[in-house]
């Protein structure tokens, strides 16, 4: 075989139905999977190599923790929860190299986001690379549809360092190792980063788009780019070929505004970075999607989670990682009573509807995470046998539980926004403020309740905090680029926190997202 | 059919070595029995960017043999391609097989060019990158693992593939001596990564001169002092060579012991390198056809000008270079780069490679002006 004729051999056709990439692992009863679990625990040697690391060497001896005693959940429940935080403490202290666990040098470091301006790094080493391309290759038989050869994808990644980065090429030269699914066959792409997603959707709109790959917030606002634009891109087309039909086309899009789904035939949406809920029907009617599926993963984690052909949850892998959830009032707790420790329980066991924070551990060979509070908040869909087959739990992401402002692409740190208003003198301090996350149809909307330390002219007041909210870079960048709303400021005299129970401030509130996330 | 490569040969070490040391008689041979193989100029001619174009120059495809045919057929240039991706239509007439993956150049005067590739054109590039990464490998007293800074720019621009295909290369067949950190540059403001390349120190630096320019400014203290550890530069997109070139000014800016001209572009499919003798960049023979128009002759709009074959220019021809590649996707006949080359030599190099040696010594439109 040579390459050539690898691009010309015929696509395997017929159903798609129940087909897996690791049947054995993926299908497994949950049961079964624990068991399996277990008996990585009793054998794995990772906790030994994690406590070299600074990340938890110290919080685990002072914690009386025997890295080589762990051997089974029950041991593990013991440790210490570990989080970014720590993360970014550890790594002010200490050199980089310190926080390798693995005997092989990384092959890549990535940087995540630093949305509270300091970024973490994260080594990545070969064999933590293949286990995410190997748990990938699930991924290609997930959906309703298989990829066909001529699906034309437009994907939208962040620039190095962000790992999104590194997937393209590094994936291409999988494929020439013959490595993937041999019975479905990619298409073509166009893969850009924010900086040319103008450039690149374009081409990709040439080139007839079927399938996109990206936060959704950014593509709603291409299409309400496109909107805009939707005269001239007529225009275009009549340049291109004149006819009696496009300059029909060419008039009537004068007088009403072009969807891209009037131009394009898009059928697949994969979406990452942020909730698909409140943005799905706003998809489905800009670009006529068919189908969507949410994607999850995180640079410390590599492995993605992705909703399957029975959009009910993303399957939460249970053979590379042990999932455990802490309950929602367990996290109530914890903000309310200093030094409470909330327990978690084990993902298999949560049931339906349950919801809290996720925490992972898994068996990463350079940066292996344990008991690790990903800040994201879930909800339990599911731990039986799901439609298509797979066996492990499902969950829904909903929002951040960590102080992290999370308007999708949009995200900084509450103490980013605190930095600023404690700023204000003028015309008074801000003696109360909080934030409140809402959307208007699917735009996330900011809005900042302020109570003034005196009393003040309203409109004064409102104009030195929207100046200060203008000094969050990333926030400003946000509305100026129609990716989020423009925030609301309010001035309230008495800013209670609603929540009931508690005495306690809290400075960050995402109201319920239902209804209202309709268009 | 076009180029093939079998995966054996793409993920050998040292695969190719044999064709570095071929006598450049016989690669020209290769070549010659290539284009009899590939059907170059038929298949070229179901292109819209060629089948008009030459037969309105009166040029019969079929009749086209052997690569002195090739002087006979119109050039292309950057203009051609810009027009190409101009719309639907004309993408879908010039394209001869559906590309895997899309790259385009830097861009930095005027719209960018679009550039396609197959998975089979892919497995091209990846295999040059590994004959110059190897090419590079060795380096008496390296640490291992060598720590290499490798700035990018983000997709779809070409120089993205570098640093991930050169991983690929040393993690499957180059002894995994490499640990990398990729950056773009439009991330420094706001992830400051630079501090934490100060921190781990690299060995290598990989960057386009502009970038590796900016870098330096950006470092808060001087940057051979910022980064004491590095002893070697890989750059490209401007010369290091010549009345313009680089060198001296980013040894001694990062206190270099060794820098490495790089040619790269998503026009050319090929990648090509300075060799450790620092004698020129290889152009390597086997996939692609060189030629130069050297300079002095009538300017446009006369006739066209002549070329030589690089492999048979006198060294000292200066001039613009020329390339034919066999691309699957689209390939190039006569493409114009607008770069600028010197052809040093085409007798075999200290370093035993046979492929002729040039220097890039900048734009065609910059010397002009
Ligand atoms: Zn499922
Ligand atoms: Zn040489």
């Amino acid at each position: 075989m040579n390459f050539s004729e690898a691009e010309t051999k015929p696509q395997v056709a017929a159903s798609f139905v129940n087909h897996y990439w690791e049947p054995d692992w993926e299908c497994a009863p949950l049961p079964e999977l624990v068991a399996r679990l277990e008996a990585r625990l009793a054998e794995t040697d990772i906790f030994v190599r994690a406590a070299r690391s600074p990340l938890y060497r110290q919080r685990w001896q002072e914690a009386g923790i025997d890295p080589a005693a762990i051997r089974s959940y029950r041991d593990l429940q013991r440790v210490p929860y570990t989080d970014a935080a720590d993360l970014r403490l550890a790594q002010e202290r200490h050199h980089p190299d310190e926080f390798v666990c693995s005997d092989q040098s990384p092959r890549f470091w990535v940087s995540t986001s630093g949305s509270t301006g300091v970024p973490k790094w994260v080594p990545i080493g070969g064999a933590d690379l293949e286990l995410a391309r190997r748990i990938g290759h699930r991924l290609a038989y997930f959906g309703e549809k298989p990829a066909r050869p001529d699906d034309m994808a437009l994907a939208i990644a962040a620039p190095a360092p962000f790992i999104s980065d590194t997937s393209t090429w590094p994936g291409l030269v999988n494929e020439l190792r013959g490595d993937g699914p041999q019975d479905i066959r990619q298409g073509e792409a166009v893969i850009c980063s924010f900086e040319d997603v103008a450039e690149g959707a374009l081409m990709a709109f040439k080139r007839q788009v079927t399938v996109l790959i990206a936060f959704p917030s950014l593509i709603m606002r291409l299409a309400e780019g496109l909107t805009e634009n939707a005269p001239l891109l007529a225009a275009q087309q009549l340049k291109q070929k004149f006819t009696l039909a496009n300059l029909l086309a060419y008039l009537v899009t004068r007088l009403r505004q072009i969807r891209p789904r009037d131009v394009v035939k898009v059928h697949t949406g994969i979406f990452a970075g942020e909730p698909l809920d409140p943005y799905r029907r706003a998809l489905y009617d800009a670009w006529g999607l068919k189908l969507s599926y949410n994607f999850y993963t995180f640079s410390e984690y590599q492995i993605g989670f992705c909703e399957c052909r029975a959009q009910d949850g993303l399957h939460v892998w249970m053979d590379v990682s042990l999932p455990e959830i802490i309950l929602q009032a367990d996290l109530e707790r914890e903000r309310e009573e200093e030094g409470y420790v909330p327990p978690a329980r084990p993902l298999w066991e949560a049931s339906a509807g349950d919801e809290g924070e996720l925490v992972l551990t898994h068996f990463g060979d350079t940066f292996p995470l344990v008991r690790w509070r990903t800040s994201d908040l879930i909800r339990v869909i599911s731990t039986e046998r799901c439609l298509c087959g797979r066996t492990h739990p499902r969950v829904n992401f909903l929002q951040r539980s960590d102080d992290l402002v999370n308007l999708g692409v949009i995200r900084f740190s509450t103490f980013t926004l605190q930095g600023k208003l404690e700023a204000i003198t003028q015309p008074a301090k801000v003696a109360r403020w909080q934030l409140r996350v809402s959307r208007r149809g699917y735009k996330p909307l900011l809005t900042v309740l302020v109570r003034p330390a005196s009393g003040v002219d309203e409109a004064e007041m409102v104009a030195a905090v929207k100046t200060a909210l203008a000094q969050v870079e990333v926030l400003r960048g946000g509305w100026e680029s129609g990716l989020v709303c423009v925030p609301e400021v309010r001035i309230v005299p008495d800013l209670g926190d609603r929540l009931p129970t508690s005495g306690k401030f809290r400075p960050l509130v995402y109201e319920t997202e239902g209804e209202e996330a309709r268009p | 059919m076009t180029v093939s490569i079998t995966p054996e040969a793409l993920f050998s070490p040292r695969a190719d070595e044999p064709l570095l040391h071929l006598p450049l008689a016989e690669l020209v041979s290769q070549t010659e029995e290539l284009l009899e193989r590939c059907d170059l100029f038929r298949r070229a001619a179901r292109s819209s960017l060629y089948g008009q174009r030459w037969r309105a120059a009166g040029i019969k495809p079929e009749l086209l043999q052997g690569r002195a045919a090739l002087r006979r057929l119109p050039f292309l240039d950057g203009t051609d391609l810009i027009a190409m991706a101009e719309s639907r239509d004309s993408l879908r007439k010039a394209l001869l097989t559906r590309p895997r993956i899309w790259v385009t150049s830097r861009g930095t005067s005027g719209p960018k060019k679009w550039l396609p590739l197959t998975l089979a054109d892919t497995a091209h590039w990846f295999a040059r990158l590994r004959r110059v990464s190897e090419m590079l490998s060795v380096e008496p007293d390296a640490p291992i693992p060598t720590f290499v800074l490798a700035i990018n720019e983000p997709m779809p621009r070409v120089s993205n593939a570098l640093p991930y295909l050169w991983e690929r290369a040393d993690y499957l067949t180059g002894g995994q001596r490499l640990e990398f950190i990729v950056a773009a540059m439009t991330m420094l403001p706001h992830n400051h990564w630079d501090r934490f390349v100060v921190q781990k120190q690299p060995q290598w630096l990989m960057a386009s001169v502009d970038d590796a320019r900016r870098l330096a400014q950006e470092l808060e203290v001087k940057a051979s002092r910022a980064l004491p550890g590095l002893r070697r530069g890989i750059f490209w997109s401007q010369p290091l060579d010549g009345p313009a070139g680089a060198r001296a000014e980013l040894e001694s800016t990062y206190g270099l012991a060794e820098s490495f001209s790089l040619y790269l572009s998503a026009e050319c499919r090929e990648m090509y390198a300075e060799c450790p003798a620092h004698a020129g960049l290889h152009l390597w023979m086997d996939g692609v056809i060189h030629e130069i128009i050297p300079d002095g002759q009538a300017p446009a709009g006369h006739e066209p000008p002549e070329t030589l074959f690089v492999d048979q220019a006198p060294p000292g021809t200066e001039g613009e270079y020329v390339i034919t590649t066999f691309t699957e996707a689209l390939p190039l006949i006569r493409y114009r780069t607008g770069d600028r080359i010197r052809v040093l030599d085409t007798a075999p190099c200290a370093c035993g490679v046979t492929h002729p040696r040039v220097l890039f010594t900048g734009r065609m439109a910059a010397s002009a002006a």
